[in-house]
C-alpha cells in the first residue's frame, strides 16, 4: 500500500515537472529553455542525492537498532529497488522476499514427472571418500572386504578428525575397496542386503545442549550430512556454525521439485530442523521458493524453528550460496553450514527413529532416457543399475547431478553423496558447418544473437556437450554480470585466482563462492573457460594458507 | 557436401611441427568452416552457442551502417569541396563509388598487415588464431583519415598490435584499445600528415585549398538543426565518426 503511494507521488513528480518545462518552451527561445533543463537537472540530482544520502543514513541507523528497513518501515522514498526490484509473489504474506534479476534459466528436455516408485535392481551402493571435500585422500578404512554391516555402522574415518564417523549408507557385505591416483580411495562398495537392518541409535533429544548434539552427529554419521561455507568441505569438529542454510528447492536444469521429495516426510524434515535450531549459536535459514504461481509445499512454509525468505528469480536463485549472500553473507571469519533438503530428512529419521536412512529420491532426468522419473533408493546407489533399460542412445553422457555442475559418470560407477539427481545428455562430439555463424540446431545461450532464443521465452532445448567453439582467452563482455546475482565480479577474481593473488582472492569475496555459484557463468562463457576448476583451485590454495 | 568438404579439410592437412606457420593458417581455416567437435570435460557439461568467434563477428556486424554512411561521407566530402552535387543525395552512385575507391584499400592493408601479424604470433605461440582482431580490423578503417599514406597505416597498425597487444600477451590481455592506439600513433608519429582539415577531405589536392576560402564546410546539412543545434557539424570528420 506504501509502495504503491510512493509510487503514484513520483510518476505525479515527474509528470508536473515535464509539464513546467514543457510550458516554459513556448514562451523562450531555444537557448534559453536548454539552459534552463540543464539547471532543473542539476538542481535535481542535487537534491536528490542529498535525500537519498539522508535516507541511507536513516537506514544505516534502523539497521543498527534491528529495525526491520526492507519491509518500509523508515524509508522516505522508495528506493530503486523497491521500484525496479519486482514483485513479491502474493502466497508470501508475511516472509519477506529477495527478487533477484539477474541469472538464466536453462530450459532443456527431459525433466522428471509422476510420483516416486522404488528403484528396481539396485543391488550395489557405494560411499566415495572423494565427495566429501577436505579429507585426506587415504582414510582410515574400518570395515575390511568382506565384513557385513549394518546401515549406519562405520566404513571410515579421518585421520585428522577420528571422532567423526562415515558409516554405511545401506547394510550389507562390503565388497571392495577401490583405488585412484597415489592409492587415494575413490569407493567403498556394499553388496546390499535384501532386507535392510539399521543399527540402532540411542539418539538424544532434539533440544538438548549442544554439545551433546554436536556429538552425537559426530559419532552417528550425521557430520557427513553437512558441508561448511566457505569451501564447501566437511565441517571442522571444533567449529559452531554461525548459522546453518537450508535451501528448499534447485533452481537448475531438470532440477528435481523439492514438493515431490518430501512429501509423506514432513514430520522428519520439521525434525531435521529443530535439531539443526539447537546446534548453530544463530539461526536456521530455509530459502523458500517464490518463483511460481502457487505457493510451495506447506512444510517448507509453515516449519518451525526457523526463520524463512522467499527468493524469486532466475537461476542461480535456488543455489544456497546465493541465499546465503542475500540472507546474511559470509564474513571474514565466519563459519556457516548448509545441507540440502534430503539431507535435513536423514538427520530428522535420525531422531525420530534411532536409524540412520539414507534413502534418497533420485530424480532421473535427460532427453536421452525413455521416461524421466523420480525413484527411491539409497544415498551411493550403482549408475548402470539405476539406469538399466532406461537409456536410449549410445552416445551419452551420464552424470551424476545436474548438466552444470554435476559430475561425469559412467555405467560402472556410483551416484555421488549430496547428488539427487541423475542427467544423461547426447554427446556432442561432431563438427558442425559454420556453426558459430548459422547455427542450425536449436541449443541453449544467454544471447539474443540466437533469434529462436530471443523471440520466444519458455522454448526447451535438447542440449549436448558440445562446446560450440573454442578455448580463448578470458575476454570482457557483460555475460558473466548478467548472470551473476551476487556483488561479485566474477572475471576479476577469476584472472587473481590464475595469478595467485591471495588478497585480491579475498577482497574479491572467493570465500562466498564454490564451483556450483559460478557455473552458470562457465556456462555463458565465450572463451570456453573452466571457471569452476578455477576457483575450486583458488579454494584449495587459500584453504592450504590457512 | 559437409562430409565430403570435411574429408578433403582433413587430408589437406598440413604438418603442425614442419611448417607451423602454415598450419596455423590451416587451423584458422577450418575452425572458420567448422565448429570443432571439442567436448566439454570437468566443469560445466553443456555450453553456451556463443562464442569468441559469434560475439565478435556481430560486433563487426552492428558497425555496417556506420561503414555505409562513411563510404557515402567520403564521396560527399568530396563532391562539396570540388563544388560539385551539392544536394544530399544528388549522384548518390558517385559519391558511393568514390567513397569505396577511398575505402577499399585502407580495409584490405589493415586486414593485410594486421592478421599477417596475428598469424604469425599465433603459430609463434602455439595457438589458435584468436579473434579479436576481427573488430580492430573493422574499427581502424572508420577512423582513419581518408587520404592517409598507406605505408603509414601499415606501419601504424604494426605498431598498435606487436606494443598494443602482442607484447601483453594477445587477445584478452592487451591493457590498450588496439585501434585507437593505431590512431594515436599516427596521431602523434605523423602530425604533419594529419593535423589540419584536409587530410580529412578525400582528393582535395586536386581541387586546390584556394577552393576552400569562405566556404562551409559539408557537414549533415540536410540533418533538422532545429533539434541538433548543439551538435551542429561544421567540420567534416573521420568517416562515420563525430569530431
Amino acid at each position: 500500500m506504501k509502495g504503491n503511494l510512493q509510487r503514484a507521488v513520483l510518476l505525479a513528480g515527474t509528470w508536473m515537472s515535464a509539464g513546467v518545462l514543457s510550458a516554459q518552451s513556448n514562451t523562450t527561445s531555444g537557448s534559453d529553455l536548454f539552459l534552463f533543463v540543464m539547471v532543473g537537472i542539476a538542481l535535481l540530482l542535487f537534491f536528490g542525492m542529498l535525500i537519498s544520502l539522508a535516507d541511507n543514513l536513516i537506514g544505516v541507523e534502523a539497521k543498527k537498532n534491528n529495525i526491520d528497513v526492507e519491509r518500509g518501515g523508515l524509508t522516505m522514498i522508495p528506493g530503486l529497488r523497491q521500484i525496479f526490484g519486482g514483485k513479491a509473489p502474493v502466497y508470501a504474506n508475511n516472509i519477506p522476499t529477495t527478487v533477484l534479476k539477474k541469472g538464466h534459466d536453462i530450459l532443456l528436455e527431459g525433466a522428471a514427472t509422476g510420483g516416486v516408485t522404488p528403484a528396481q535392481g539396485v543391488t550395489r551402493y557405494a560411499i566415495q571418500p572423494p565427495n566429501f571435500l577436505g579429507l585426506q585422500p587415504i582414510p582410515k578404512v574400518t570395515a575390511e572386504p568382506g565384513t557385513s554391516v549394518k546401515a549406519g555402522d562405520q566404513l571410515f574415518f579421518d585421520k585428522n578428525m577420528p571422532e567423526v564417523a562415515f558409516v554405511a549408507p545401506v547394510s550389507g557385505e562390503v565388497i571392495e575397496i577401490n583405488r585412484g591416483a597415489k592409492r587415494a580411495i575413490t569407493e567403498i562398495v556394499i553388496l546390499a542386503d535384501k532386507e535392510q537392518q539399521y543399527r540402532t541409535f540411542n539418539a538424544p533429544a532434539a533440544n538438548a545442549d549442544r554439545a551433546t548434539l554436536l556429538a552425537f552427529l559426530k559419532e552417528s554419521g550425521a557430520w557427513s550430512l553437512l558441508r561448511q561455507r566457505p569451501y564447501n568441505i566437511i565441517p571442522d569438529p571444533n567449529a559452531v556454525p554461525r548459522d546453518i542454510f537450508v535451501s528448499t528447492f534447485d533452481s537448475a536444469p531438470l532440477a528435481p521439485d523439492m514438493s515431490v521429495v518430501v512429501a509423506g516426510q514432513e514430520a522428519a524434515f520439521q525434525k531435521g530442523l529443530e535439531v539443526l535450531a539447537n546446534v548453530t549459536t544463530g539461526q536456521v535459514h530455509l530459502g523458500l521458493d517464490g518463483r511460481g504461481d502457487k505457493a510451495p509445499a506447506d512444510v517448507f512454509v509453515n516449519a518451525a524453528h526457523c526463520s524463512k525468505r522467499f527468493f524469486k528469480g532466475k537461476h542461480p536463485v535456488g543455489n544456497v550460496g546465493v541465499q546465503i549472500h542475500h540472507t546474511a553473507p559470509v564474513a571474514n571469519g565466519d563459519v556457516v553450514w548448509t545441507l540440502g533438503v534430503q539431507e535435513v530428512i536423514t538427520l530428522g529419521k535420525l531422531f525420530l527413529t534411532g536409524k540412520f536412512d539414507a534413502s534418497r529420491v533420485v530424480a532421473l532426468t535427460g532427453v536421452e532416457l525413455n521416461k524421466p522419473q523420480y525413484v527411491r533408493t539409497f544415498a551411493g546407489a550403482n549408475m548402470g543399475e539405476l539406469l538399466k533399460g532406461n537409456v536410449k542412445g549410445e552416445n551419452v553422457r551420464i552424470i551424476s547431478g545436474d548438466v552444470l555442475s554435476g559430475t561425469q559418470k559412467s555405467e560402472n560407477t556410483y551416484l555421488n553423496w549430496f547428488d539427487d539427481q541423475i542427467t544423461v545428455v547426447a554427446e556432442g562430439d561432431y563438427f558442425e558447418m559454420f556453426g558459430w555463424l548459422v547455427p542450425l540446431a536449436p541449443r541453449p545461450s544467454i544471447s539474443k544473437t540466437f533469434l529462436r532464443n530471443a523471440l520466444f521465452s519458455g522454448l526447451t532445448f535438447e542440449a549436448d556437450t558440445n562446446t560450440h567453439g573454442e578455448k580463448r582467452a578470458f575476454v570482457v563482455t557483460t555475460d558473466y554480470e548478467s548472470v551473476m546475482p551476487m556483488d561479485i565480479y566474477t572475471q576479476q577474481l577469476m584472472k587473481s585466482i590464475v595469478v595467485n593473488d591471495l588478497e585480491r582472492m579475498e577482497k574479491l569475496g572467493i570465500l562466498e563462492l564454490v564451483e556450483e555459484d559460478v557455473a552458470l557463468c562457465e556456462f555463458a562463457c565465450v572463451s570456453k573457460q573452466p571457471l569452476q576448476h578455477i576457483l575450486r583451485e583458488g579454494l584449495e590454495t587459500i584453504r592450504e594458507q590457512g | 557436401m559437409k562430409k565430403a568438404l570435411l574429408k578433403f579439410l582433413e587430408r589437406i592437412e598440413p604438418d603442425k611441427a614442419k611448417s607451423p606457420l602454415l598450419h596455423t593458417a590451416y587451423d584458422a581455416f577450418f575452425t572458420f568452416a567448422f565448429t570443432p567437435n571439442h567436448v566439454t570435460k570437468g566443469g560445466v557439461h553443456i555450453r553456451d552457442g556463443m562464442d569468441l568467434k559469434r560475439t565478435m563477428v556481430f560486433v563487426v556486424l552492428s558497425l555496417t551502417l556506420l561503414y555505409l554512411f562513411g563510404i557515402y561521407n567520403i564521396g560527399a566530402q568530396h563532391f562539396h569541396a570540388l563544388g560539385m552535387y551539392e544536394g544530399a543525395f544528388e549522384a548518390l552512385n558517385l559519391k558511393l563509388a568514390y567513397g569505396l575507391v577511398k575505402l577499399l584499400p585502407i580495409f584490405i592493408w589493415t586486414h593485410v598487415v594486421g592478421l599477417g601479424i596475428e598469424f604469425y604470433y599465433a603459430a609463434k605461440r602455439g595457438h589458435a588464431v584468436e579473434e579479436g582482431f576481427l573488430v580492430t580490423g573493422a574499427l581502424i578503417p572508420l577512423i582513419m583519415p581518408p587520404d592517409i599514406p598507406i605505408w603509414i597505416l601499415c606501419i601504424s597498425i604494426a605498431f598498435a598490435v606487436i606494443i598494443g597487444k602482442e607484447a601483453f600477451g594477445g587477445t584478452g590481455m592487451n591493457i590498450l584499445n588496439i585501434a585507437l592506439l593505431a590512431r594515436v600513433f599516427v596521431f602523434f608519429a605523423y602530425p604533419t600528415y594529419i593535423s589540419g582539415d584536409e587530410v580529412w577531405i578525400a582528393g582535395i589536392e586536386k581541387a586546390g585549398v584556394g577552393q576552400y576560402i569562405g566556404q562551409t564546410y559539408g557537414g549533415c546539412i540536410w540533418l533538422p538543426r532545429r533539434y541538433f543545434w548543439c551538435f551542429r557539424l561544421e567540420l567534416p570528420s573521420a568517416k562515420g565518426a563525430k569530431r
